[in-house]
């Protein structure tokens, strides 16, 4: 069977829903309904591997918290567990959602919910800076470290001072440069953005969705 | 009070990406472990990016920065199936509280900013635990059943909405509000402010 | 030659906050030529440039007046994104040009933002990518090109909407000799196309023999230059035009020298091979070599950052790196407070505020500072750390002459009392700064030798390797 690709939409909607979901309908429904539901979604896209994977962590939590339930000193602890079960499906999606797209094809999903356009433009400048930055951290600590500047437990304030204050005189500066390249790209048009990663709404697509709505739906009035 | 312009949104983005390195620091893997992750590292977060709150209150200074930021933030962890609804609401709410709290200028006192911090990351953490609580309210008749005592099932339900309720509200806007006072000191000789303050022409 | 393009009539403009504004400048530009517009940091070359591409006054606040205008429309009664439709702009500094971390998406952006659809981005897409040979360039992660396709990407992007005049704003800063050359050829070929180039630079030996018109500016005021011929007779220093032709004193060879650091056979991955230099008091080495060719790794390997695989490194302590980009190594609270960290030697301190022209800045922000003080203050640090080995990353990177001559002195006093190495391409920097070059190509120190009259062909020669790779 061929791997189905499903639109990124899909699962954002999917993962900002289900969560809320618990406050109408019970966990003992609604939880194994979503990681039956997931577990179809990985099949259908052809992640056997990552489906093999996500049922022995589950397993192993559950296993967790059968025991702990069990063991009156613990208990608390499993009640953690559970928790940590209870996020576990939309998680498997999420992990999912970030690995199968790029953030341009992320972006435009969200194009697809016609977000204002400062948002897409801001959303699109921090995703693209959060690894920029990320990678920059080595060279400060680096730099750090070649200036004969050191972490020091004793002086807290001024160490971390050193650590952050470049960071963010550095966002001002470029935050200047960002903005030049960004108007003459005509990041403030105001003409309704498109988008070139933007993926047609597919009879796949919406009828996933359905099952997930007749899904938790059919829990809010069968499984009172 | 001046209109929030593409520079303020540029920076404030730039400024974004710098606060979810921290949050991912402070909350390591926050939106694997779910609802519990998200209750309890927004204090540690608001903590560590206190500077980053400051900065922005100094730098942009305008109405809307806070709730700019935040929206930021949502769309990003929505990418990354991480958003749900009621903490999209509540931190799009004291987002908006923050802004009319201490977005009026770029002298906001440190006090201001502190609260209006403060106010954000409970915001974060609350919208996480009410759907838990609805959550484990579910599954005390199960453990009923399988026979455990009501009493014994209600105090241990109790003590862990209890605490998760603490962290969330009290120690999460404490730790907030402390950030952006370890920013104020952090920062404070950089904008010469308070007692490093330059006199002209010294 | 057509039409003017742009007509400038009396443009001026003067900062809230600054003095340094234009004044009075007119100017025309005709369709299909090739505009080099120059002058000293500070001279407005780049008000200039923000008035043209519509920065002034969209994000910079002051006053301006007289008139400029594209094709016959008066710049003031356009919208930013309608004037970026005419004309295109290529910004000098890869950190910030970019707005998403995929070549596809970067491409489509300004698409995007004006609304294309879906297949004419694509048909766009495909003719960009024939123009510019984009073929490897395409989605790929931006991060993992190197510089040249960097500037082809940036250049491809900036022509997305098809626009028919494109500025660039210091586009050498970034690039090693040989992409500055391709850089030249690549401006020709644009200009046969029909399209109209204006390029803002204080280095143009990458011009040579293509430039129509020269915008020459000097504190504000504007000066033209009719013809390249014309500007090559004027006043103003033009010899980087030829750089081959510097006539630079060499320095004089030193009877002993104290080795004070030394790599013995030292490989690292598969970048650097069997590498043995020696670094000695009193003497200025080049790093010369194509970028990616292992200059910065071997850097890194005497900061002890990487420990080599095989051989040996011998120094005494750490040496102080001065990096190409000044913002990451900043940590201090005003200028003074940076040089207390280095040292807390008040007197001293002083001292190098004065000989440096940073007294006034006492009290500013490190950040606040121009690009030129930002790099005298990084040499005041390493002239106060009294460290045996100093590491200049590309100094000269967006320097104008003037601070380039400057900033040379400064290395070759600091050469006095300690191994000076400098990596970089920029020539006449090189010329004005070699004791000894040693060249490195494909992980091998290849060439190593003093720099005099006799072997200047030896270095002028690996200049014309390395162009010749670039430009294959």
């Amino acid at each position: 069977m061929k791997a189905l690709k499903i639109n990124p939409l899909v699962f954002i909607i999917i993962n900002v829903l289900a969560p809320s979901m618990y406050i109408f309908i019970k966990a003992t429904y609604l939880l194994p309904f979503l990681m039956i539901f997931s577990a179809c979604v990985l099949l259908l896209m052809g992640r056997f591997k990552r489906l093999g994977i996500s049922a022995v962590i589950y397993v192993a939590m559950f296993g967790v918290y059968s025991l702990f339930m069990k063991i009156e000193a613990l208990n608390f602890w499993g009640l953690f567990v559970l928790i940590l079960m209870q996020s576990f499906p939309c998680a498997v999606l999420a992990v999912l959602l970030v690995s199968k797209y790029s953030s341009a094809e992320l972006l435009s999903a969200l194009e697809g919910l016609r977000l204002p356009r400062p948002l897409v433009v801001a959303a699109t400048i921090t995703l693209k800076y959060v690894p920029t930055f990320a990678r920059e951290l080595k060279f400060i600590t680096e730099s750090m470290r070649l200036r004969g500047i050191k972490f020091s437990i004793l002086k807290p304030i001024s160490s971390f001072r050193y650590f952050i204050a470049p960071q963010l005189f550095r966002c001002s500066a470029l935050s200047e440069e960002v903005t030049a390249a960004g108007l003459v790209k005509g990041i403030d048009a105001p003409i309704r953005r498109t988008s070139f990663f933007e993926q047609k709404i597919r009879f796949s697509d919406v009828a996933l969705l359905a099952v997930f709505l007749i899904g938790t739906l059919g829990g809010l009035i069968w499984a009172k | 009070m001046k209109k929030i312009k593409i520079k303020d949104i540029v920076l404030t983005a730039l400024l974004t990406a710098l606060y979810l390195i921290f949050y991912t620091i402070s909350g390591g893997i926050t939106f694997i472990i779910g609802p519990f992750g998200h209750a309890i590292s927004p204090g540690i977060c608001g903590f560590l990016s206190g500077a980053i709150i400051l900065f922005i209150s100094r730098k942009v200074g305008k109405f809307g920065q806070f709730t700019v930021l935040t929206a930021i933030i949502m769309v990003v962890f929505s990418l990354m199936g991480a958003g749900y609804l009621p903490w999209l609401i509540t931190c799009m709410t004291t987002a908006l509280i923050a802004d009319i709290i201490a977005s009026r200028s770029n002298k906001t006192p440190v006090i201001f900013v502190a609260l209006a911090s403060g106010i954000m990351h409970v915001g974060q953490a609350w919208g996480t635990i009410v759907p838990s609580w609805f959550f484990m309210e579910s599954y005390r008749e199960t453990w009923i059943k399988k026979g455990q005592t009501p009493e014994s099932m209600d105090a241990m339900l109790k003590y862990t909405q209890g605490t998760m309720g603490i962290i969330s509200t009290f120690i999460v806007f404490a730790l907030a509000f402390v950030g952006v006072w370890l920013g104020y000191l952090i920062l404070r000789k950089h904008f010469k402010e308070g007692k490093y303050k330059v006199k002209e022409n010294e | 030659m057509g039409e003017v393009v742009i007509k400038a009539d009396n443009l001026s403009f003067n900062y809230k906050e600054s003095k340094e504004g234009i004044h009075n400048n007119s100017f025309e530009i005709k369709r299909g030529e090739v505009i080099l517009l120059t002058g000293n940091s500070g001279s407005g070359k780049s008000t200039l440039l923000k008035c043209l591409n519509g920065l002034i006054p969209e994000i910079q606040e002051g006053d301006i007046s007289g008139d400029i205008t594209i094709n016959g429309q008066e710049y003031n009664k356009l919208k930013m994104f309608e004037l970026n439709k005419d004309i295109g702009s290529v910004f000098q500094n890869p950190r910030s040009q970019f707005f998403t971390d995929e070549s596809t998406a970067e491409l489509v952006f300004p698409m995007e933002n004006y609304g294309y659809s879906k297949e004419e981005m694509q048909a766009r897409l495909d003719k960009l990518i024939r123009a510019f040979s984009l073929e490897k360039v395409i989605g790929r992660n931006i991060f993992t090109l190197s510089s040249g396709e960097r500037q082809k990407l940036a250049l491809a992007t900036s022509l997305t909407l098809d626009q028919k005049v494109l500025l660039f704003d210091e586009p050498s800063a970034n690039l090693d000799y040989g992409n500055a050359m391709k850089l030249g050829l690549t401006i020709r070929e644009l200009r046969d196309k029909g399209l109209t180039i204006i390029v803002s630079d204080h280095r143009f030996f990458y011009l040579n023999g293509i430039i129509d018109k020269v915008l020459f500016m000097d504190s504000g005021n504007l000066k033209i230059y009719e013809s390249e011929e014309e500007f090559k007779n004027g006043d103003y220093n033009t010899r980087s035009f030829d750089l081959f032709e510097i006539n630079t004193p060499f320095k004089k060879e030193k009877e002993t020298y104290e080795t004070v650091a030394s790599m013995k056979d030292v490989s690292y991955k598969d970048i650097l091979k069997d590498i043995n230099i020696d670094f000695n008091k009193g003497e200025t080495t080049v790093i010369v070599g194509s970028n990616g060719a292992g200059k910065t790794t071997l850097a890194k390997l005497l900061c002890k950052t990487y420990k080599p695989d095989k051989g040996k490194i011998n120094e005494k302590g750490l040496p102080f790196f001065i990096m190409q980009d000044p913002d990451y190594q900043l940590f201090g609270t005003s200028v003074h407070n940076e040089l207390t960290i280095v040292k807390k030697d008040e007197e001293r301190i002083n001292k190098l505020l004065e000989k440096f022209g940073l007294k006034e800045y006492k009290h500013t922000h490190p950040f606040d500072l121009s690009g030129g003080q930002k790099q005298r203050l990084q040499i005041a640090m390493a002239m106060l750390c009294d460290k045996e080995v100093i590491i200049f990353d590309e100094p000269t990177s967006g320097l104008d002459v003037t601070s380039m001559q400057r900033v040379s002195g400064e290395i070759c006093s600091l050469s006095e009392n300690a191994a000076v190495l400098v990596i970089s391409h920029d020539y006449e920097f090189i010329r004005n700064v070699a004791d000894r070059i040693v060249y490195i190509d494909e992980g091998t120190v290849k060439e190593d030798f003093m720099l005099n009259s006799e072997t200047v062909l030896r270095l002028n020669s690996i200049f014309t390797k390395m162009e010749e790779a670039a430009c294959k």
